[in-house]
């Protein structure tokens, strides 16, 4: 298992509270960056004036919620796929959304998997640790990617 | 001959024709060749006979110059050989008989005593002959001979042979004008016969046919000629006549139809309300107009002319008086409509005013007749009509607007209903949980239990939420109808069910190849609903079935999802597709009350119908169709039908 | 026309020799040898080559001591001819070469005979003879008396060696013929 952190995109701090405790009963472990709104995320993965060193390379997986402050979540995921450097970064959309217009603009904007927070928290916990499974675990992401981060390190 | 001739047929005259032509030919042919045989014959007899004599008279020169009759007797001897040769005898030079031959003696008698001149001689019978006997250009003698001529036996023979050539001859042309009657005469009686025809059925499409390139072909090719000339003369003459007898009908008909039209327009004038006016020929009025004078005021001096036009609503005036020019100089009809002066209202009102010139058969105008019709009212109804028509649309585009506006709204509603409202109920439950495994070891058990129930409320609400959402997206949503496989769709999601709830075994059956023209989300959301329905309501049994298939009634083909399941009461049938109504208990099946109102929703979005059809504990039938029916408007409706 | 009359005269006696047996004028048989001596140079073909033109004259002989029969040949013979050939008559003296004659009439000396036809043997030259078996002396044509009338034998043997044709209608009327085919 990958030891990279997990980028959280959420806004909603009770969400925020509900998803580390989901991760923690999935014993996902992996340190935990958390963005308030678009802006930050996008500083976090692209870097601008507030760029540290500490950001300098990538998280694992980014969760990101789409409806966010100051900047959509539609519009970070644009960003994310427009950057070559951010190009190939794995997003999961995790939003409360049901809307299919989200639903077909998340997948055509190039999002790797689009969640829908449930209400009832053990479905949410389930779904979590499947998430975790999958991106931390199994996927395996293209040599282009780690010559990136690399080249960035 | 003149009775063969008076045969009348030409196939008599022909043969006839024929048979003495190749009589007379042959006959000539006869005599000729006759005559020359014989000449001939007897030319090779006299020649024969003379190169025996000679042969005679070269062997007996020495007999005769060394005066030795016995070697001319043996000489002559020699003739025996000869049986056509009677008698021969030799003279000396001096006419004495030196020595003779006979055949036999009644011949003896014949041979003359003395010689004679020389000379040939036939008849029938006989040959004779006297020629001198020569010895180096000198006369020694000469030589008598007597031979058979066989003239009358070649003569007869000749006859025979000729006789005989004639009969073939004359067999072969009798064939011969056979096969010329069929060439030349076939055709004539062809065409003899079809000229009776003719003369007997009055019939002149009938032609002959025409088989060669003769004479008769020619003959053949003027009779039909002929014939088309007098087909087209009578057919001619027939018309002519049939135009004359319609002529007088249509004549007395016009005669009538002039009478009774009299009668109707004396009859419309008088109940008319229009009035008529006349003008001359330049569409200039002429003195009396009563009927115009009491509707515009004028009188006989001001509507002289084109004075009439001063009637007319100035913003008119000019446009009429423009087409008016223009009609009169075409002497076409005219029709308008314009405001006209009305003195006994003082008012302008509309008039359809319309004129027709007369024209006399030269196609000069003699004058022109016109209406006037009086349509104000029917005008203000007209524009009224559009103004109100102008209105409505107006109106329509209005509510479209605010109608489009309302969808808006309700979809950023929807929109944050579903992203905002469901964010606490995530919190509640959350938190619930977590308090519960957090904190379990200071909770009582009822603290719990309360815990519980404030997060299955939660997910109640979430549930709700979702499915009001669908409900109304549903409504909203644009309509893609395409060709789809249910039995398909079906098979995909009672697969999920089967895979939600292994544990469970239900025995389902899909009819294959059930095709319907929709659109795919939706219908799928109505499968969706109906198949979970009957998953969830056949849970208590243990042997559950689910059943999609179709059926016919009166004519038009449903689909329907059939189970075994707990039904429900009839009576309650109505409220089945209302929102949040249920007709079970939710601890015994839980659910929101809202699957079965999306569903008809969708339903009658496609212009299609559902209804129910259930017994308690028996299960239920769902039927529904995609289509619009034409029947649907005044029919009954689809629930009471059930 | 005299020989004609002659002749006419000739044919008319015939018959009647006997009877007609007048001193005065040769013997009737002579008179008739004469006029068939004249008369087989009609059937006789002598070699070509011995003419020297087609008119050249066919030459009758006799020796002197036949003179009665050189005078009745000359009357013979007088103005005819044997086709285009005129004939003339030659009389001999005993010991005359016998050249440029056709005809030799030897008569019935039987010591002239042998001794002329020796002396001819091998030209062409018809000998005539006039004696008993006269054939066997080598002459070409005899003549001999039979019922009072001339007859006359032919030796084609003695033509032949002489080189002489002799017509096959002349032979028709010859009583014998020597060396004939068989």
């Amino acid at each position: 298992m990958t030891r990279r952190p997990i980028l959280l995109v959420e806004d909603n701090p009770d969400d925020e509270a509900l998803a580390l405790r989901a991760f923690k009963k999935c014993n996902i472990s992996n340190e935990l960056w958390i963005a308030r709104d678009g802006e930050e995320a996008l500083n976090l993965l692209l870097g601008s004036d507030t760029e540290t060193s500490e950001y300098r390379h990538l998280p694992a997986v980014v969760l990101l919620d789409l409806n966010l402050p100051k900047i959509s979540g539609l519009e970070v995921l644009r960003r994310i796929r427009n950057d070559p450097h951010t190009k190939t970064l794995p997003v999961v959309i995790l939003t409360s959304s049901k809307h299919e217009e989200d639903l077909i603009a998340g997948y055509q904007l190039g999002a790797n998997s689009y969640v829908r927070k449930p209400v009832d928290f053990n479905e949410f916990a389930r779904a979590v640790s499947q998430l975790g499974m999958y991106w931390l675990l199994l996927n395996e992401l293209p040599e282009q990617h780690d010559a990136l981060k690399s080249e960035h390190t | 001959m003149n009775a063969l001739f008076a045969l009348s047929s030409i196939r008599h005259k022909l043969l006839v024709g024929v048979l003495l032509t190749t009589a007379t030919a042959l006959a000539i042919l006869g005599a000729i060749f006759i005559i020359y045989d014989l000449g001939d014959y007897r030319d090779r007899l006299v020649e024969e006979l003379t190169t025996q004599a000679d042969l005679i008279s070269l062997s007996s020169t020495a007999a005769l110059e060394f005066e030795d009759r016995e070697t001319a007797k043996q000489t002559l001897a020699s003739l025996r050989l000869r049986p056509e040769i009677l008698a021969a005898a030799i003279y000396d030079r001096n006419g004495n008989l030196f020595a003779r031959y006979y055949a036999s003696p009644a011949h003896i008698r014949e041979i003359p005593v003395r010689a004679e001149q020389p000379s040939i001689g036939v008849d029938a019978d006989t040959i004779r002959l006297f020629r001198p006997i020569y010895n180096d250009r000198e006369i020694i003698g000469s030589v008598f001979m007597l031979a058979q001529s066989g003239v009358k036996e070649r003569t007869f023979r000749v006859l025979l042979i000729f006789l005989s050539i004639a009969i073939v001859a004359l067999a072969a042309s009798t064939l011969l004008s056979s096969w010329l009657q069929a060439r030349i005469t076939s055709p004539i009686m062809e065409v003899t016969e079809l000229a009776r025809q003719v003369v007997n059925e009055r019939n002149y499409n009938l032609r002959a046919n025409r088989t060669t390139d003769d004479e008769i072909g020619f003959l053949i090719e003027a009779f039909n000629q002929m014939l088309s000339q007098i087909g087209l003369r009578t057919s001619e003459l027939e018309r002519s006549n049939s135009e004359l007898a319609e002529q007088i009908h249509e004549r007395s008909q016009a005669e009538k139809a002039l009478s009774e039209s009299e009668y109707r327009h004396r009859t419309l004038i008088t109940t008319l309300s229009a009035l008529t006016w006349r003008a001359d020929a330049h569409g200039d009025f002429s003195a009396t107009q009563t009927a115009w004078d009491s509707f515009t005021g004028q009188t006989p001096r001001s509507h002289a002319g084109r004075g009439w036009l001063q009637a007319v609503h100035p913003d008119d005036r000019e446009l009429v008086s423009q087409l008016w020019n223009q009609a009169c100089e075409e002497s076409v009809a005219f029709k308008q409509v314009f405001r006209l002066w009305y003195a006994p209202g003082g008012e302008y009102r509309y008039v359809n005013f319309s004129a027709a010139p007369l024209i006399d058969p030269g196609g000069q105008t003699m004058e022109w007749m016109g209406i006037v019709d009086d349509i104000h009212e029917r005008m203000q109804a007209t524009e009224e009509v559009q103004r109100l028509n102008a209105e409505l649309e107006h109106r329509v585009q209005e509510r479209t607007a605010e109608l489009e506006n309302a969808n808006r709204e309700l979809e950023s509603f929807s929109y944050s209903v579903s992203h905002d409202l469901r964010a606490p109920l995530r919190s509640i439950d959350g938190f619930s949980q977590a308090l519960i495994e957090d904190y379990g070891d200071k909770l009582d058990e009822e603290a719990k239990e309360y815990l519980d129930r404030v997060r299955n409320g939660a997910q109640r609400m979430g549930r709700l939420i979702d499915d009001m959402l669908n409900l109304s997206r549903v409504s909203r949503m644009e309509l893609v109808r395409r060709p789809l496989n249910l039995s398909e769709v079906a098979a995909e999601l009672l697969n999920e069910l089967r895979q939600s709830e292994p544990q469970r075994s239900v025995y389902t059956e899909i009819e294959p190849e059930l095709l319907a023209y929709g659109d795919s989300r939706l219908v799928r959301v109505v499968l969706e609903n109906l198949f979970s329905n009957a998953w969830k309501y056949t849970a208590k049994r243990d042997d559950a079935k689910i059943r999609f298939g179709q059926v016919e009634f009166e004519g038009r083909s449903y689909f329907f999802v059939r189970d075994n399941g707990a039904g429900f009461d009839m009576k309650y049938a109505d409220r089945l597709f209302t929102p949040f109504q249920r007709l079970h208990d939710n601890r015994e099946f839980p659910g929101t009350g809202v699957g079965l109102a999306t569903v008809q929703r969708v339903i009658r979005r496609h212009g299609g119908r559902i209804w129910a059809e259930s017994e308690l504990d028996k299960g239920s039938t769902f039927y529904f169709t995609l289509t619009p029916s034409e029947e649907l408007h005044h029919d009954k409706t689809p629930n009471s039908a059930g | 026309m005299r020989a004609v009359r002659i002749l006419l005269a000739l044919l008319i006696l015939h018959g009647s020799v006997a009877a007609a047996n007048d001193t005065s004028r040769p013997p009737l048989a002579d008179q008739v040898k004469a006029a068939f001596i004249f008369k087989f140079c009609s059937y006789i073909e002598w070699p070509p080559e011995i003419f020297s033109t087609p008119q050249s004259p066919i030459v009758i002989a006799t020796f002197e001591r036949d003179a009665s029969m050189a005078h009745l040949l000359t009357e013979t013979v007088r103005g005819r001819r044997v086709g285009e050939r005129p004939v003339q008559v030659r009389t001999l003296s005993e010991h005359e070469v016998t050249e440029g004659i056709h005809v030799l009439y030897l008569g019935d000396d039987t010591r002239l005979v042998r001794s002329r036809i020796e002396s001819v043997k091998g030209q062409p030259i018809l000998i005539v003879t006039d004696l008993p078996r006269g054939l066997e002396f080598g002459s070409g044509i005899n003549f001999r008396r039979e019922d009072d009338r001339i007859r006359f034998d032919i030796s084609l043997t003695a033509a032949q060696s002489n080189r002489l044709k002799i017509s096959s209608r002349l032979l028709t009327v010859a009583r014998q013929i020597e060396g004939a085919e068989p």
